[in-house]
């Protein structure tokens, strides 16, 4: 489903420029459960924005679902995004002005589904996530967990193929972290891609497959989950 | 959908972010509130007398040349000029008009001084086809002793009763009334209450038909307006051609024998005329005796310009409000953009609520308009009406007007957000660019500059308005009535004086023919003595009584004032300037001859003193030369001047009344204080001076708007650093100072650059005075302290509220 090949991700100011990435290779197939894991500023946010196609590399490849997003254009890669992936963070990310069940809609008008079958979807996904009697709350009246299971079901309503997510136990305490993981197990279970960045080896030891990241290089990875 | 959406999240925002929202809308609605007003105002007065038909086609014409030394350039014309001009093929119609004086009108009971009455010719309502309520317009003007009313007069005379064949009274001549009509539109070059017939004017001479005569064929005698309509097609310029070739016949044999008298050998007479559309009248014409004042286009452009500019303003501080919270935007745009919005999407929503907020604002702006409208007409002295808001076109204009708005203030918001990119946005690495804040930086120097330019411009001319009102003007303007209309007491003037002097607290009584600021009469007088022998002299006169001197409180240089007696009755008073125009070095007794007035033709006056220089017209021109004469027994005067003393008892009106009616036969009596008819000279200047201070307080609302907006946005961009700051121990002063100086330059440069502009307009306006004050360089140096002092208080305030907040948690945000 996705393909780094020598990926390198510099960037340039006017005196310095970091390498946030360099020569990585990656695949991920469709229904793996990865965490990629490593020291602030290894490169893992910027790892995730590139597999996520929210940003392009120096050089390299990346393939998603077969095609080579790489070297396409913004339009292009949101395009390709639109439906296909899901994104979810550690700070939640949801537009303060708009509702529960407005937030989630969101991602279905920019797909452009006619008015019931947003309904019917939104619907169906918050009952699925024990949201659905906070459907007319706005974010600020939600716990944090609720938050991020909002997120979630954000990235859920287009039944994507991948969902990315940046440390989306980063913001919660143990036991809302330990129901967010569970949750995107229980995705993974049913097929489901799902990558997540962290930095809590507990939370990492819930998935089947673990990228260790340092100063832009892939340094290990557990195959567990491959065994 | 989408549209649906944006609104809805436009409506939240607003609501959310109340005390942005509210100062975005206020600022916006205060540059619309002005836009619409200066739309009516420019469609007011582009409107000018368009209401006529086939308004194109119509012309006035106008007199230019000269008689002598003194030029004519005029709005008047020679009574038998349309007549010549009537046999023109191209021209259509015709018609002539003389406006009448401030006359008693009655009918029965009902007495009205009224000076709203002209005199027209049976062709008035051919060429000036306004809707007649009753009455038929071609006809209402035949014959001798003929009225038409506009349709409020009528009311005023009749109420409820049919006015037609109702017989009204002026004083002494009965007229008719065989029409109404619907008054003159406010946008006209001329208003009239009543439009007696021409031939009427017979019947008030009629017992002086040689002078009657003359005045109908003098072709020098600029005496009555003539409007022409000519055939579509016609070149005005054909027509001018043709008129100035024809009227050489009738006018060549006055002017030859007007030279052939000794005093005007080897002076010229000039006189041609020319055709003035009638719709450039309000606008472009500057002429002497003109009918009502009338404006240039200079004003429209600067009230365009000015609003424009405000307009502008209140923008650029919408885009530094909304701006200011670019760091919620940033991430709800990377929301957007990573649940799939196209960079389209997002620039549509910024406009859509630009426009939401626009149409808020102008929704309030009309409102304010419509409650504003009022207190604008009665400052601005204009009569607009926010029914003139009523066609398409203007409907048109207030979309296209919230359409910019919104361009204007949303184009940059949705192009710099839409632009950024998400992973951009997350990594916390987007920067506005510096170059972003110097044009933010130089736009606040502009609103200070503008703000401090048209305080220090009010303040000079609130300095030269309070020194006209201070000033000597060489006699005592204050406690002094005038009341108008004066010869209704006839000959009872005596007697009339006599009883109002008995009246307690009444110092003085004289009788004078022109008040300072009227326009004088004009005598041609011939001085033997001086350098250059026999020379002949055109000079303004006032004709008073001996009273008169002491009653204004003038002051004497040399020899006597005149006094009653019969002896004075030949005697002459000239102010300083006249002595000099004529060059007499002795004064006392000199001989000067009075020329070219049938009555006097020949008449020898002498000097019997000389009065200090007083200021008999306004501060715009310097003192002329002036002659002061007795009135003739029989001369026609204006005014009677009352001195009273200045702690005088209420009554003293009453009183004035009470002999007034005794002498006057029932006319009724009306009065003013001759201090107020001085500050009406200056009426334009008042009127300048009221626009510049309400633009200057407008200026001052919108600057400090911008210095909010751009503090709010300033701090926003510098947040991270500031919060860093505050963490790590610096104090809020130093932040706030941190603030101050990125401010600092801009608000300084704004303040000198307001300094040299604002004295070079002062000057300018100034120049139309020929006696005027500068504001002194202190009263300019307070004003830039104060502009100077209250920004950085604005700054400092706004900045303290934005460094007041937890630093850890705006630091979260980034």
């Amino acid at each position: 489903m996705l393909h780094a090949r020598n990926l390198v991700k510099v960037y340039r100011t006017e005196d310095v420029e970091t390498v946030a990435l360099s020569n990585v290779n990656i695949d991920i197939e469709k229904g793996e459960f990865v965490a990629v894991m490593g020291p602030s500023g290894c490169g893992k946010t910027t790892l995730l924005n590139i597999l996520g196609l929210l940003d392009t590399p120096t050089s390299g490849e990346v393939f998603f679902m077969g095609y080579d997003v790489g070297k396409y254009k913004e339009r292009k890669r949101i395009q390709l995004r639109r439906g296909n992936i899901g994104f979810v963070f550690q700070n939640f990310n949801l537009i303060d002005e708009l509702t529960v069940f407005e937030n989630v809609e969101l991602p279905l008008i920019y797909l452009k589904y006619g008015r019931r079958e947003r309904q019917k979807r939104v619907e169906a996904v918050l009952e699925r996530l024990t949201l659905a009697h906070r459907c007319r709350h706005y974010p600020v009246q939600l716990s944090g967990g609720q938050q991020q299971f909002v997120a979630i079901a954000r990235a859920l309503v287009t039944n994507p193929n991948l969902i990315l997510a940046d440390e989306p136990t980063g913001n919660l305490d143990s036991a809302n972290g330990d129901d967010v993981m569970g949750l995107l197990g229980e995705l993974n279970e049913e097929g489901m891609t799902v990558v997540t960045v962290t930095h809590s080896p507990s939370d990492a030891d819930k998935t089947n497959r673990i990228i260790q990241l340092f100063d832009g290089h892939v340094i290990t990875e557990s195959i567990r989950g491959r065994l | 959908m989408f549209l649906y959406h944006y609104i809805k999240v436009a409506l939240r925002s607003i609501y959310k972010h109340k005390r942005y929202a509210l100062l975005n809308i206020i600022g916006l609605s205060v540059g619309v509130t002005l836009s619409v007003v200066v739309l009516l105002f420019v469609k007011f007065e582009l409107n000018y007398d368009t209401w006529f038909s086939n308004s194109e086609d119509i012309y006035r014409v106008t007199s230019k040349g000269k008689i002598g030394i003194n030029q004519i350039n005029g709005a008047s014309t020679p009574l038998p000029l349309l007549q010549v001009m009537e046999a023109i093929p191209a021209v259509e119609k015709g018609t002539k008009i003389i406006p009448g004086s401030n006359k008693l009108v009655s009918y029965e009971q009902k007495k009205f001084n009224e000076d709203g009455f002209f005199f027209g010719d049976s062709s008035f309502f051919n060429v000036f086809d306004l809707n007649f309520i009753s009455g038929n317009p071609s006809e209402a003007l035949n014959g001798p002793g003929k009225v038409v009313l506009t349709v409020g007069t009528a009311k005023r005379y009749f109420g409820y009763q049919n006015p037609i064949g109702k017989i009204i009274n002026r004083e002494g001549i009965e007229l008719e009334v065989t029409g109404v009509c619907e008054p003159m539109p406010d946008a006209s070059h001329f208003h009239f209450d009543f439009m007696g017939s021409l031939s009427t004017i017979d019947v008030i001479f009629k017992r002086d038909t040689a002078l009657l005569n003359d005045w109908k064929e003098n072709w020098l005698a600029l005496n009555c307006y003539t409007y022409v309509r000519l055939l579509p097609g016609a070149v005005p310029f054909d027509i001018e051609k043709s008129i100035n070739q024809e009227k050489e016949k009738y006018l060549l044999p006055q002017i030859n024998e007007i030279l052939k008298e000794e005093d005007f050998l080897n002076q010229e007479i000039l006189l041609d005329f020319f055709l003035q559309p009638l719709q450039d009248i309000h606008l472009y014409s500057d002429l002497d005796h003109e009918l009502e004042p009338t404006s240039k286009p200079i004003y429209i452009s600067i009230f365009i310009f000015v609003a424009g500019f405000i307009l502008l303003l209140t923008c650029v501080n919408s885009v530094n409000l909304t701006t200011a919270r670019s760091n919620r935007r940033f991430k709800e745009v990377a929301v957007r953009k990573i649940l799939g919005a196209e960079r389209r999407y997002l620039i549509i929503q910024f406009f859509v609520e630009a426009f939401v907020i626009s149409l808020l604002a102008m929704f309030i702006g009309l409102v304010l308009v419509e409650l504003l409208l009022p207190v604008f007409n009665q400052l601005f002295q204009i009569k607009l009406q926010v029914s003139q808001i009523k066609d398409i076109e203007d409907i048109g204009y207030v979309l296209v007007l919230t359409f910019l708005v919104s361009i204007f203030s949303g184009s940059y918001p949705a192009f710099f957000f839409s632009g950024l990119k998400p992973g951009q946005i997350f990594k916390g690495n987007f920067r506005m660019s510096r170059s972003g804040l110097v044009v933010r930086g130089l736009i606040l120097t502009s609103q200070v500059m503008v703000m401090l330019f048209l305080l220090i411009v009010a303040a000079g001319m609130l300095w030269q308005v309070r020194y006209i009102q201070k000033a000597d003007v060489g006699f005592d303007k204050e406690h002094l009535l005038v009341l108008e209309r004066g010869y209704a007491v006839g000959k009872n003037l005596d007697a009339f004086k006599g009883e109002l002097n008995d009246i307690e607290g009444v110092e003085n009584v004289a009788v004078s023919m022109s008040l300072p600021g009227d326009e004088y009469y004009q005598v041609s007088f011939r001085y033997r003595g001086g350098e250059s022998d026999r020379k002949v002299f055109l000079l303004p006169v006032n004709y008073v009584d001996g009273d008169y001197f002491e009653t204004l409180g003038l002051k004497l240089k040399k020899g006597k004032f005149l006094s009653g007696n019969c002896k004075d009755s030949l005697g002459i008073v000239l102010n300083v300037q006249a002595l000099e125009e004529l060059g007499i070095k002795k004064p006392l007794g000199e001989r000067l001859e009075i020329i070219g007035m049938k009555a006097s033709d020949g008449w020898e006056v002498s000097l019997s003193g000389v009065v200090d220089d007083f200021h008999f017209e306004s501060f715009n021109v310097p003192i002329k030369p002036l002659v002061i004469m007795l009135l003739g027994k029989k001369t026609h005067f204006n005014y009677i001047l009352v001195r009273y003393a200045p702690q005088v008892n209420d009554g003293l009106s009453g009183e004035i009344e009470r002999v007034w009616d005794k002498y006057s036969n029932g006319e009724p009596l009306e009065s003013f204080e001759l201090k107020d008819r001085i500050s009406s000279l200056y009426e334009e200047e008042f009127r300048v001076l009221k626009i510049i201070s309400v633009f200057a307080v407008l200026s001052i609302f919108l600057t400090f708007l911008g210095v909010i907006s751009l503090v709010a946005f300033i701090t926003e961009y510098n947040g991270r650093q500031y919060s860093i700051k505050k963490i790590i121990g610096a104090a809020k002063q130093d932040i706030m100072m941190d603030v101050l100086r990125v401010f600092g330059g801009y608000l300084i440069l704004g303040i000198l650059l307001a300094i040299p502009l604002s004295y070079l307009a002062l000057q300018g306006w100034l120049s139309s005075f020929a006696y005027y004050k500068d504001l002194p360089v202190w009263g300019i140096g307070v004003l830039a302290i104060l502009v100077g002092g209250v920004s950085f208080v604005a700054v400092l305030v706004q900045s303290y509220r934005a460094v007041s907040d937890n630093p850890v948690l705006r630091l979260q945000d980034y």
